[in-house]
């Protein structure tokens, strides 16, 4: 033991080449460990292989992490994977890996190799920082890469004095030291690169260290001790178990989240955990004034900001502050983010127009958005939920060429869910207000079964009103069957007047033709009439059976809508107007496909108050200085190892023939730069030929 | 060897770096201070302090960098004049990148773009047939090609940063914030550090090789941009790219990409010729690629060059999220795959330095580490959703 420790410290002084492989020192250093056992374990954990392998594993680990979404809702989970791969999933807590127990482990060792690491390596890159190796061999320089010799006539003090002066000049620092007669000169430049091991690896362990202080792992131990518990029930915060609150002063490090309507005032955020969460209790009120939203030209969001006022809870400091993306209110050791902007509860009033068969019923209500109502209708009760309510819709212009708008706004959007008693929901968009379309106005509602789908449109036209009440008038016309058999009775006779040789019973069969195809019709639309037509009519003859069905069809439905005019109190004279004309056209279209639409009633905006709400992120992180220092040194550490080469020169002067010469050796090495020192020492063998006449 | 040191001053000799300025350093350094108080003068009422600071350090950052790589002055003048061109025949009317025929055919931003990457591509063939011929001639071109396609690259960006402006004040930004634009930088980037090995190794052969990549870039860029998708397009920003740090942290990322690139195409020339040595073919191209621990040793260079800005970019990214997102760290895909390539290359230098790894092994890890970078740089918007989706494929 000792014989190899006096070994390894000549071996290090009269070393070439500073050590390159980690293993040499290693073993110099492992003195440092007093028992076998735990030599053997400081070595293997600072080893460059466990180092390699823990960044490999940590790697692949974080890669599972970026392709499995993180911290979905448990559902999503079971619908992708099925129960069973779920199960094995969720135990190995892959759906929150990065706080899981075993990346925590993993972070955790990679720490203790790096720290190990430090441990071994640290005092031997202090000693090379400062040490400049004065006693170093004749024999080892003779042997390094770069070295050379002269046979010089000048004196050991005028040579020096050259030398020195030129490796001053060069960016060395040296020192001398006399021993024999022999003068040995050690010159080192760029010492400093030992330190960027230091600057690197101790950065990194305060890097992790101080993230590590700012992450929820406290929370689960506190999780595992039994005092905090997730809730994962729809709660409101005012209803969680107080083993799912933290207190203001309870939790050091946090990131939650809270959706704050206009108006209204918080204490508390959301921490998510897993597929549940956590009250946070904060120290101070937070109120939000007013919040707003910009919009490019193309409906993008431009900006959106907040007007907030927090009130300190014990001192009552208040402090007022418009928040945005990127400019987050610094409070304490908090930071309040703009991070999402929500519906805060706008209120809808809106009228329910039946479009069930034989139903005229109406309704007229108010509604918040993300509430839900109870609605009947002939097939029972359904359930009206609003989803989400747009204040604008920004689409491409498809007139952008005339108008030089590339985009229009489309105006407010309700969209809605209609569920059954079965539970089964199709998804609607109502436009607030109507929209033009090749000079007519409409009003536009979307349906789809499944929100992969895209919306499928009716357009329902507006009357000279802008309103619905002619559309659902006809409509509530054709569905009251006493009156239709009045007017199918009325345009049958009308229809056959001119034919004076036709019996009354013709007229009476025509009458109820119009009655069966107005109702086919006001049932299922054309559709319904054609499978009408193909049910009953041999093929040969449909052709001109459904050309006159359809004559027939129109005509019964022109009167119901002269009818319907006549109501509104229109003076229809003798002719309509080309508007009422082609009123008409649109509104035959939209009932002849309603059927399509599938939807017990049309819901119709009359108006509305909108309200936001602005998504907050609430941080506190007291580890974040720590983590930007240990940012700094790892820069700095870098730049040392990188960029600041070290490089080491020796010269010795030794008296020689009796002391009328001088035998002058240089070398040097250049470490993880020979290429570059082989031509730094060639310069200087250039500069010492020249003063020494090639003595040699 | 003699050549070299005679050519490179003595550095035993005292001489000072200020000193060894010669006039045109000076004259070049005043009007790149020159062109900041300009900037200063127009724009410093739209500028936060952390722009002000972002525009003292860019020019004192250029000025540095002509001092070191002279080359970089004349390149810098170019782009500068061109750039400053398209500027005034712009006036503040846009549509005349239609109707001006130096814009429409040349220097407006679209042009530009295509102007670079036609040339790209020819310097990549150039270089190719250079080594194939081992015509000086040939690779000068090739050589030329390359440094006009940079300069053509720079002008681009500069000029679509102006045109960005001119659509609308509200939609100006700096042209780093979509696939398509930074593809671009990728290019240029990468060229550069190409370009700065070319002139200290005095050797054209390698240069087939680093921009084959850059032609695959251009590739992409040409199919992405302007191609059914019309990425070219400019579009606004969201909120959350509305900072100053996209200024620092998007190139310093894409400095670390591109030397990742280089190396790797470094890796991949020096497999081809340790290979073909092994199998004892000693051919004129074999023999005009430079030596296996030149390329190595390049190689070595370019990834810690790489690893340096990357890992200030990610702190800076880190620093960037902490102000926008509420937090310095969320292992959002994209941090993550930027940890994911930081321990890739942390690794490989680990090996080299204290393991003492050379050669073939590294080679092939510099190959592997591009795919590694290269996911993270576009795989990840590809494939991955998170906070960092902008640029969609």
């Amino acid at each position: 033991m000792n014989q190899e420790k006096q070994y390894s410290r000549n071996q290090s002084a009269e070393n070439t080449e500073p050590p390159e492989t980690s293993s040499r020192v290693t073993r110099q250093r492992s003195s440092r460990g007093e028992h076998g056992l735990g030599r053997v374990l400081l070595s293997f954990l600072g080893s460059m292989e466990v180092a390699i392998t823990l960044f490999v594993v940590v790697g692949i680990a974080s890669i599972i992490g970026t392709i499995l979404q993180q911290n979905q809702a448990y559902n999503t989970y079971i619908v992708k994977f099925g129960p069973f791969w779920f199960e094995v999933f969720r135990s190995l807590e892959l759906f929150d890996i990065y706080s899981s127990w075993w990346f925590v482990f993993l972070l955790g060792f990679l720490l203790v190799s790096t720290s190990v690491c430090i441990y071994h390596y640290a005092p031997f890159m202090l000693r090379e920082w400062r040490r400049f190796r004065l006693n170093v061999s004749e024999k080892s320089l003779k042997l390094m890469h770069c070295s050379r010799l002269w046979k010089i006539s000048q004196s050991q003090e005028q040579a020096a004095a050259f030398v020195k002066q030129k490796l001053a000049n060069g960016g060395y620092s040296s020192r001398e030291q006399l021993e024999n007669g022999v003068l040995t000169i050690a010159a080192k430049k760029g010492a400093a690169n030992r330190l960027g091991y230091l600057f690197t690896h101790g950065a990194i362990i305060l890097i992790c260290l101080s993230a590590l202080y700012d992450g929820n792992f406290n929370l689960k131990l506190r999780e595992l001790a039994g005092q905090l518990k997730p809730e994962t029930r729809d709660l409101l915060a005012s209803q969680v178990p107080s083993i799912s609150r933290l207190g203001p002063n309870d939790n050091h490090a946090f990131r939650g989240s809270i959706s704050l309507p206009e108006g209204s005032t918080t204490n508390i955020v959301f921490l998510q955990m897993r597929n549940g969460f956590l009250v946070q209790e904060l120290p101070f009120n937070l109120t939000l004034h007013d919040f707003r939203i910009e919009h490019y030209e193309s409906g993008m969001p431009k900006s959106f900001e907040s007007d907030i006022v927090i009130e300190d809870q014990q001192t009552g400091e208040k402090i007022s502050k418009t928040i945005k993306v990127n400019h987050p209110l610094l409070y304490r050791d908090f930071a309040i983010y703009q991070a999402s902007f929500d519906d805060g509860g706008s209120i809808m009033d809106l009228q329910i127009w039946s479009l069930e068969n034989g139903s005229r019923h109406i309704e007229n209500f108010k509604q918040v958005v993300g509430k839900s109502r109870d609605i009947e209708t002939a097939q029972g009760k359904v359930k009206l939920e609003l989803v989400e309510f747009k204040a604008s819709n920004v689409q491409p212009n498809p007139k952008a060429e005339e108008t030089g708008h590339k985009f229009k706004n489309m105006g407010p959007t309700l969209t809605f869910r209609i569920r059954d008693s079965s539970g089964q929901a199709k998804e609607y968009i109502n436009y607030v207000l109507p929209t033009e379309q090749e000079g007519r106005m409409f009003f536009l509602s979307g349906v789809r079964s499944s929100t992969s789908e895209p919306f499928r449109y009716l357009f329902i036209p507006v009357d000279e009103q802008f309103s619905l009440k002619r559309f659902f008038a006809f409509r509530s016309l054709l569905n009251n069957h006493a009156e239709m058999e009045r007017i199918s009775r009325k345009t049958a006779e009308l229809s056959l007047q001119g034919d004076r040789k036709l019996k009354p019973e013709l007229v009476e069969q025509m009458a109820v033709v119009m009655l069966r195809l107005a109702d086919l019709f006001n049932k299922g639309g054309f559709d319904q009439v054609l499978e009408d037509i193909n049910n009953k009519v041999p093929e040969e003859k449909r052709q001109t059976v459904t050309e006159s069905y359809f004559k027939v069809l129109h005509t019964i439905l022109g009167t119901v809508y002269l009818e319907v005019l006549q109501q509104e109190g229109v003076d229809i004279g003798n002719n309509i107007t080309p508007a009422q004309e082609q009123y008409y056209d649109d509104l035959v279209n939209t009932m002849g496909v309603l059927a399509n639409y599938d939807a017990p009633f049309y819901v119709q905006i009359k108006s509305f108050e909108h309200k936001q709400a602005s998504g907050f992120q609430i941080t506190r992180a007291p580890g974040k200085d720590l983590v930007y220092l240990g940012c700094i040194f790892l820069v700095i550490g870098i730049v040392l190892m990188f960029y600041v080469a070290h490089k080491r020169i020796w010269i010795r002067i030794k008296p020689i023939e009796g002391g009328r010469m001088n035998e002058l050796l240089v070398a040097g090495s250049g470490d993880r730069h020979q290429k570059e020192f082989a031509r730094e020492f060639e310069a200087l063998s250039e500069l010492l030929d020249r003063e020494f006449k090639k003595d040699n | 060897m003699s050549t070299t040191t005679s050519e490179m001053q003595n550095m035993f000799e005292k001489q000072s770096f200020w000193r060894s300025l010669s006039l045109f350093d000076w004259v070049w350094a005043a009007a790149v201070l020159l062109g900041c108080g300009y900037a200063w003068n127009q724009y410093s009422a739209h500028m936060d302090n952390y722009e002000a600071g972002i525009l003292l350090g860019t020019g004192l950052s250029i000025i540095a960098w002509g001092w070191l790589w002279k080359p970089v002055r004349a390149y810098s003048i170019a782009v500068a004049l061109l750039s400053l061109f398209a500027i005034s025949l712009y006036g503040n009317n846009l549509a005349l990148g239609e109707s001006n025929f130096f814009l429409k055919f040349l220097i407006s931003s679209k042009s530009a773009i295509m102007w670079m990457s036609a040339l790209y591509v020819l310097a990549t063939v150039a270089y190719f047939i250079g080594l194939v011929t081992g015509s000086e001639f040939t690779n000068k071109t090739a050589s030329a090609m390359t440094w006009s396609a940079t300069v053509m690259g720079l002008v681009g960006l500069l000029v679509r940063w102006r045109e960005s402006y001119l659509i609308h004040v509200d939609v100006g930004h700096i042209p780093v914030s979509n696939l398509y634009e930074v593809f671009i930088l990728f290019s240029i980037i990468t060229a550069l550090l190409y370009l700065y090995y070319e002139g200290k190794s005095r050797t054209y052969n390698m240069g087939g090789f680093v921009l084959l990549v850059i032609s695959s870039a251009v590739a992409f860029l040409l199919w992405y941009g302007f191609g059914s998708r019309g990425a070219s397009e400019i579009q606004p920003l969201v909120p959350a790219l509305q900072s100053y740090w996209m200024k620092i942290h998007v190139p310093a990322n894409f400095v670390g990409y591109g030397a990742f690139a280089l190396a790797a195409m470094l890796g991949v020339a020096y497999l081809i010729k340790d290979s073909m040595l092994k199998r004892g073919s000693d051919g004129p191209i074999i023999r005009r690629l430079p030596d296996l621990d030149v390329v190595d040793d390049v190689m070595y260079k370019s990834i810690a060059l790489g690893f340096a800005f990357f890992t200030l970019a990610t702190i800076l990214g880190a620093m960037w999220a902490a102000e926008a997102w509420g937090g310095y760290w969320s292992w959002d895909p994209k941090e993550t795959w930027a940890l994911i390539v930081w321990l890739n290359y942390a690794a490989w230098l680990h090996l080299r330095l204290t393991k003492g790894w050379r050669g073939r092994p590294l080679a092939w890890w510099a190959v592997i580490g591009l795919f590694v970078t290269l996911f993270a740089f576009i795989g990840v918007n590809m494939f991955l959703s998170g906070l960092h989706s902008y640029g969609e494929l």
